[in-house]
């Protein structure tokens, strides 16, 4: 079998996806999300809708500064990232409640985890000086869909976002399964598909898939903070994952040159 | 406890750890993660096509605290339900590993997705031969890594709680494998063409060796190699980091196993520096060498 080097032209060009309605798309409905799933633990299920939208947002954020070349350094970015998205989380909501304000702390939390964010963008950038101009943004953008992401999670698996629910996460520990589940939902989508003929719309595919995958997990988790209402929240990620997984692997078959078995193709210089 | 359980404790911490080990490391060649995949993604950028898995999982060490995690959040509530610590171990290592071959399936079609250009294809028959393997090692792997943190947790009274011990458990273990058996399969087989110690010429990047002894090359074939010798040394690399590190806060008062703790590390290095010496002197035409027989 002999394959041609240009077989690159084949691949056409995509639309162009706006990374601000992204961003705006994974703000509003994450917190939409997170108010309304805080109602009832009957509705902590729509918590769900936050997970993938904060995850497509993060993802979204990763590709963009991870575009520039870092490379290895992709997973270090994000983890500093949301590291300081969940610290930013529990001095929010702990604020809220010191100042009887509970109902406003997930935007406190929000507030705070992009500034920690557009802190660590401008050590990097100016002080670090790595020359990425978008740095600042992005760090900014990962920060801030990580808390969205963060506590979409746990109100999915508490049915609550008060600092109540948040401390009984840190005493089990899960506060740092959440963190790690976040992490490389967002982290995995552009580090999957790295190489010359990655494309933007595949990507974000894959982090709908990784998001839908979290919804899975925190179904599971929620199983001992909620008991037998979870079930939805299982039911909603297994179908979204099938239906996410799907798309993405038939994506990348139709992209990619996809064969049963075979030889290793003669590569035909030009 | 007295000094006689705690001992044997700490030495199955080190058992399970030292297995714990040698199956991550094994798994990650299985899947060419960590150090040997920057020249598994470039080789079709060179020209070199390949029958090689490609998974990277945003690096070894949040992997393992992603599979840990997993495990152990299952486990622990499995156990609140008053499930068999053992069944609970198996249970929560199995759904990791579903979520390991989930994630380890999107990498490999993602990423060899985007090297179209170069012409290089996906072989099915690749992915599905080397997935199983990828899970049952990560099974292996994060069931260890549970019966370690369980013990710390449970019987010496450890403040954290057990799915914290197996995130950081985790973190480690991937640490440990991707600094210590993954060069045994990216410095050495990926460049079995090469002479031993040769040290890698720029100009070599991404032109790994794609040939087997019989047929193509597969990542089957590179766990066989690596288990001779990287996942061992993985192996035994984290197994003695989890006994010593127990034993020596088992037996000496928390002042005086900082001072034992520091003495281990001196001799650890002088004991390294003396085997890299020996090694460069016996082995290899190294760039000095080279000059000097160059005359």
């Amino acid at each position: 079998m002999t394959v041609s080097c240009a077989a690159g032209k084949e691949v056409k060009e995509e639309k162009k996806i706006n990374n601000n309605l992204i961003a705006a798309i994974g703000v509003i409905v994450s917190f939409i999300a997170i108010y309304i799933a805080s109602i009832s633990v009957f509705l902590a299920f729509l918590g769900a809708a936050g997970i993938l939208a904060a995850n497509l947002w993060g993802a979204n954020g990763v590709r963009t500064v991870a575009k520039y070349g870092i490379g290895t350094g992709v997973p270090s970015v994000g983890m500093l990232a949301l590291g300081g998205a969940v610290g930013a989380v529990f001095a929010g909501l702990y604020i809220g409640k010191m100042l009887g304000i509970e109902v406003a702390a997930p935007i406190l939390a929000f507030i705070l985890s992009m500034i920690t964010g557009l802190l660590i963008g401008i050590c990097a950038r100016y002080i670090l000086k790595m020359n990425i101009p978008v740095m600042v943004r992005c760090m900014t953008e990962i920060c801030g869909a990580g808390a969205l992401l963060f506590m979409s999670q746990f109100v999915t698996i508490t049915g609550s976002y008060g600092y109540a629910a948040l401390e009984k996460l840190a005493e089990v520990g899960v506060v740092l399964f959440i963190f790690i589940i976040g992490a490389l939902g967002m982290l995995h989508p552009y580090n999957a598909c790295l190489g010359a003929d990655e494309r933007h719309g595949r990507t974000l595919k894959l982090a709908l898939a990784t998001g839908s995958a979290q919804i899975i997990l925190a179904g599971i988790v929620s199983i001992y903070f909620l008991g037998s209402v979870s079930i939805l929240t299982l039911l909603i990620g297994a179908v979204a994952w099938v239906v996410t997984y799907r798309d993405f692997v038939k994506t990348s078959f139709k992209e990619g040159i996809v064969v049963s078995t075979g030889l290793i193709p003669e590569v035909e210089k030009k | 406890m007295d000094i006689n359980t705690g001992l044997g404790l700490v030495a199955l911490m080190g058992a399970a750890a030292t297995i714990a080990g040698a199956a991550e490391d094994l798994e990650s060649d299985i899947g060419s993660q960590s150090n040997p995949n920057s020249q598994v993604q470039l080789a079709p950028q060179v020209g070199v096509l390949h029958r090689i898995f490609n998974k990277a999982i945003s690096g070894e060490p949040p992997a393992y605290a992603f599979y840990s995690s997993i495990a152990a959040t299952v486990a622990w509530i499995l156990m609140s339900l008053n499930f068999n610590i053992f069944a609970a171990f198996a249970i929560g290592a199995f759904v990791a590993s579903i979520f390991h071959g989930i994630y380890a399936s999107t990498a490999h079609i993602g990423r060899i997705a985007s090297a179209r250009r170069y012409g290089q294809p996906i072989y099915l028959d690749v992915m599905l031969n080397h997935l199983p393997g990828i899970m049952s090692h990560g099974f292996v792997a994060t069931f260890c890594v549970l019966v370690l943190s369980y013990v710390l947790h449970a019987y010496f009274e450890h403040p954290f709680p057990f799915v914290m011990l197996a995130f950081i458990w985790g973190i480690t273990v991937g640490a440990i494998g991707s600094s210590t058996g993954d060069v045994h399969y990216g410095s050495e087989r990926e460049f079995q063409n090469q002479p031993f110690g040769c040290g890698l010429n720029a100009a070599f990047s991404g032109k790994i060796v794609t040939k087997a002894e019989v047929g193509t090359r597969s990542n089957i074939d590179n766990a066989w190699f690596c288990a001779k010798f990287g996942g061992p040394a993985t192996g035994i690399t984290f197994g003695l980091i989890v006994f010593l590190d127990n034993w020596r806060s088992l037996l000496f008062t928390p002042e005086m196993s900082i001072v034992v703790g520091a003495v281990m590390i001196i001799l650890l290095v002088v004991a390294n520096r003396v085997l890299e010496l020996w090694a460069r002197k016996n082995y290899g035409p190294y760039p000095e060498k080279l000059a000097l027989l160059e005359g």
